[in-house]
């Protein structure tokens, strides 16, 4: 089920007059409910898949916690992450090694038999998955106990709000809070509707819209000239901020409604400085997911800097391919490690490039020069072939800027329908709180509520469009 | 403009009497908006800024979608070209309905653009309506019901041929409808019965959702003044040449020929039926004038789809009581030259060609 779509929004509505008059014991057991039909509504086929997840990882969790020595709890570890990542590699990487086997021997004159399967990507599983793993992991690592009680665990990852699309929220968090009595208050209810409204406002007004302009330029057939990629970029950039952000902050805000509170995922992303505060800032559950599980798992900045540099390479690179068996995104997480390294060998030489005391206009050349950085890594990642990552980028490089009509609409579809999020964005990052902007006067604030529910039921596309992330 | 403006204002006394009744929702919604915003006043909870909102909404949702006003300016702002046919012509409809033409109507006129050639015949008789919509299928009559209850006329004129019954529904177009709440099973199941309970459920949940916000249904108004600003390169890409009458003529007799199959016309027969029941039931007598198109695109296929719908729509006539059906051969002979396209006619066509047909309804 969607978010944007009017089913969700009739089956939440049922949904929490429910389980607003519900103990806590009914609030679960409807939360258990309610993730089945919500995540079954899309293809309730790949409900058993979720289902096995659940039931291995409560398995492992508990032989982890139970195993009287290292090596055996260490097994039972490397058992939970086979489990999971077999699912993976099974529905979302075997086709792409399948095909490029296929055709790496075709180069070498072999004719190799490998067949490719014909199954759809069940929608969320990177999420979901991860989500399960830290589980065992964070048992093995000593830092919580397993949950004893299948339903409570199945509840957790079954949380319809972030079920799909993250923020991929830890056991260690998530888990007490469906124990616990909730209370939900006033403050909940105000935050859960501005978030989710804002949320709707990224993907409904800004994301799908710009989404056009991007498409015009990445189309397959087209051949744009440099201004119009670079104008596109841009549009994809918020439109893939808008409608990930806008996720996010529906996932939290509907949560924040059931008494729930799951971690912030955007941050002022492009209003950094450099590639290491883009990933603090940026889908950081995934990021932090990847720090503490991947990163300090291949031993961290701890052993030197070569091995830092592939350790943060590798890192960055596996996350580029947890979006997707793909080139572009294997390239675009090897230009995340890295520009992640440079970033890092600039910093060690010239400390004076780290320091963040920096005057305004410097400070608005660095967040500048980063959004262009980062946009490039969009390219990357928005091209749907290598072979299109190198012609847009000569296009970049050898293609004329002449100011054509397709450029002209771009930038006043950018103003249009990024800017006002962007200032807004601004405006709070000014005042380092993502919530800065709620503490004005009530008139202006329901004046602002009133011009974002009027360009969602305005400009809105209502054709649930999926949102980007689904697919990863 | 200001000429233009003194004229419709004087077209508009034409029209006849305000029509307060029309106005009802507008005052609803403004008081509801004032009870808002004065219980926001005293109230200084968490919950003020959503009360303010809300009233806010009501207010601004009953100036921009419940007053002739603003009906008119976005109907003088907007062409045809810009926000689409049909949806000009829902501009047109949402103006009238805040005029009583006459005590009584005597005729009512609701069809497709082809209909449109009756603009001249009320014009010149303050009991004779016309509700043309550019493109309206026969699944979209009966949820137009509404228009016979509150008018009454004593009768309706249909404009009906195989151009209408042989063409397959198009559910995308259904959203500027009204949506009956006792329409809303009869529209499933009928369009479950063509394209499936996919899309039916989809039509009938985006027609619910626009029915309930107002904001959304005609969001068109405001994505054509976007559509203004940013330009449309794809649209200047692709500009067709401009085409002569004739040359238009020949390109949509191609497009009939491709369109129009026998298999749709029984099924969309019997939806028009539902709304010719629902005239009779009303009081109305209804008056079915067999519709033609261009010479030019008849040929064997066609010849023959007209002569199915042609008997179909005579058997509706003598299965209902107080249904009549007039035939092309009892209509005035029109040429190729009397029209401007494939299927309507020339202004001067138009309004000898509908006195003629009223004449020929008066006197039967």
């Amino acid at each position: 089920m969607l978010f944007n779509s009017v089913d969700f929004i009739i089956f939440f509505v049922v949904f929490y007059l429910a389980y607003r008059v519900s103990n806590l014991r009914w609030q679960n057991i409807l939360l258990f409910f309610a993730g089945i039909i919500f995540y079954g509504y899309w293809d309730w086929r790949f409900l058993s898949l979720i289902f096995f997840s659940i039931a291995s990882d409560y398995f492992f969790g508990i032989k982890i916690y139970e195993a009287n020595d290292r090596r055996r709890k260490k097994l039972f570890l490397i058992g939970s992450i086979t489990v999971n990542l077999s699912l993976l590699m099974v529905f979302k990487y075997y086709n792409f090694f399948a095909e490029n086997l296929i055709a790496a021997g075709h180069i070498f004159g072999l004719k190799l038999d490998w067949f490719t399967l014909n199954v759809l990507l069940p929608i969320g599983i990177s999420f979901y998955t991860f989500q399960s793993l830290s589980y065992t992991i964070d048992i093995y690592r000593d830092r919580m106990p397993p949950e004893r009680n299948i339903f409570t665990f199945a509840v957790f990852v079954l949380f319809f709000p972030q079920l799909l699309a993250g923020p991929i929220e830890r056991a260690v968090a998530l888990l007490p809070q469906i124990k616990r009595e909730r209370h939900i208050t006033a403050e909940d209810l105000t935050l859960g509707t501005w978030l989710i409204l804002w949320g709707y406002y990224l993907k409904i007004f800004m994301a799908d819209n710009l989404a056009h302009s991007a498409d015009l330029v990445y189309a397959t057939s087209a051949h744009p000239n440099g201004l119009e990629v670079v104008l596109g970029t841009y549009a994809f950039a918020f439109q893939i901020f808008g409608d990930f952000a806008g996720y996010s902050s529906i996932a939290i805000g509907l949560a924040r409604l059931l008494g729930f509170r799951l971690m912030t995922n955007f941050l002022f992303p492009y209003f950094v400085t450099n590639p290491q505060q883009f990933w603090h800032n940026w889908h950081i559950s995934l990021s932090t997911w990847l720090r503490d599980y991947l990163y300090i798992s291949l031993g961290g900045s701890k052993n030197g800097t070569l091995q830092t540099y592939r350790n943060l390479f590798l890192t960055m690179f596996l996350g580029g391919i947890w979006h997707g068996a793909n080139w572009p995104y294997l390239f675009w997480g090897v230009y995340q490690g890295g520009i992640l390294i440079v970033h890092r060998l600039f910093t060690s030489r010239t400390p004076r490039i780290g320091q963040e005391h920096d005057g305004a206009p410097a400070m608005a050349l660095k967040i500048i020069f980063m959004f262009q950085v980062t946009c490039l890594g969009w390219l990357i990642f928005r091209a749907t072939s290598a072979h299109q990552i190198g012609s847009l980028v000569q296009s970049l490089f050898t293609s004329s800027y002449a100011l054509t009509p397709l450029a002209v609409a771009t930038i006043k579809q950018l103003v249009f329908f990024a800017l006002p999020a962007m200032l807004i964005q601004f405006y709070n990052w000014r005042r380092d709180d993502q919530f800065a902007i709620l503490s004005v006067a009530a008139a202006p604030k329901a004046a602002l509520a009133m011009v974002l529910l009027y360009s969602i039921a305005i400009w809105g596309e209502f054709n649930a469009q999926q949102f980007i992330y689904f697919q990863f | 403009m200001f000429e233009k403006l003194v004229q419709d204002l004087e077209r508009a006394r034409a029209m006849g009497a305000i029509n307060w009744e029309a106005f009802v929702p507008a005052l609803l919604l403004v008081v509801a908006g004032v009870a808002l915003l004065y219980y926001a006043r005293r109230n200084k909870s968490a919950y003020r800024v959503g009360l303010i909102t809300c009233g806010w909404v009501l207010i601004l949702r009953a100036a921009l979608f419940h007053t002739p006003i603003t009906w008119y300016a976005f109907f003088m702002m907007y062409t045809s070209e810009e926000i689409g046919f049909r949806e000009r012509n829902m501009l047109q409809a949402n103006i009238e309905k805040y005029f009583r033409r006459s005590d009584s109507t005597q005729y009512l006129v609701i069809g497709s653009s082809q209909s449109r050639m009756f603009k001249d015949v009320a014009t010149e008789n303050r009991d004779f309506s016309v509700y043309s919509f550019a493109g309206l299928q026969p699944i979209e009559y009966p949820l137009w019901v509404s228009l016979v209850e509150s008018r009454k006329p004593r009768n309706v004129i249909l404009y009906i041929s195989e151009f209408d019954l042989a063409r397959e529904s198009t559910p995308a177009a259904l959203y500027l409808d009204p949506l009956p709440i006792e329409r809303v099973t009869w529209l499933y199941d009928n369009l479950s019965a063509q394209h499936g309970s996919a899309v039916a459920l989809a039509t009938v949940k985006r027609m619910a959702v626009g029915a309930l916000i107002p904001e959304y249904r005609f969001g068109y108004l405001f994505r054509a003044q976007t559509n203004r600003w940013f330009g449309s390169p794809s649209a200047n890409a692709n500009q067709a040449p401009r085409l002569t009458p004739e040359q238009w003529a020949q390109e949509q007799a191609v497009g009939l020929r491709s369109r129009l199959y026998d298999k749709y016309i029984d099924v969309n027969a019997s939806l028009l039926e539902q709304f010719v029941a629902d005239c009779v039931a009303n009081g109305s007598k209804v008056y079915i004038l067999e519709g033609q198109y261009h010479p030019v695109a008849y040929d064997e296929n066609l010849r023959q789809l007209r002569r199915k719908s042609h008997s179909v729509l005579s058997a509706m006539a003598a299965r209902n009581r107080n249904v009549e059906f007039i035939p092309i051969e009892a209509q005035p002979a029109l040429a190729s030259g009397d029209y401007v396209d494939g299927y309507h006619l020339s202004p001067e066509s138009s309004r000898r060609f509908a006195m003629a047909l009223f004449t020929l309804v008066k006197g039967s």
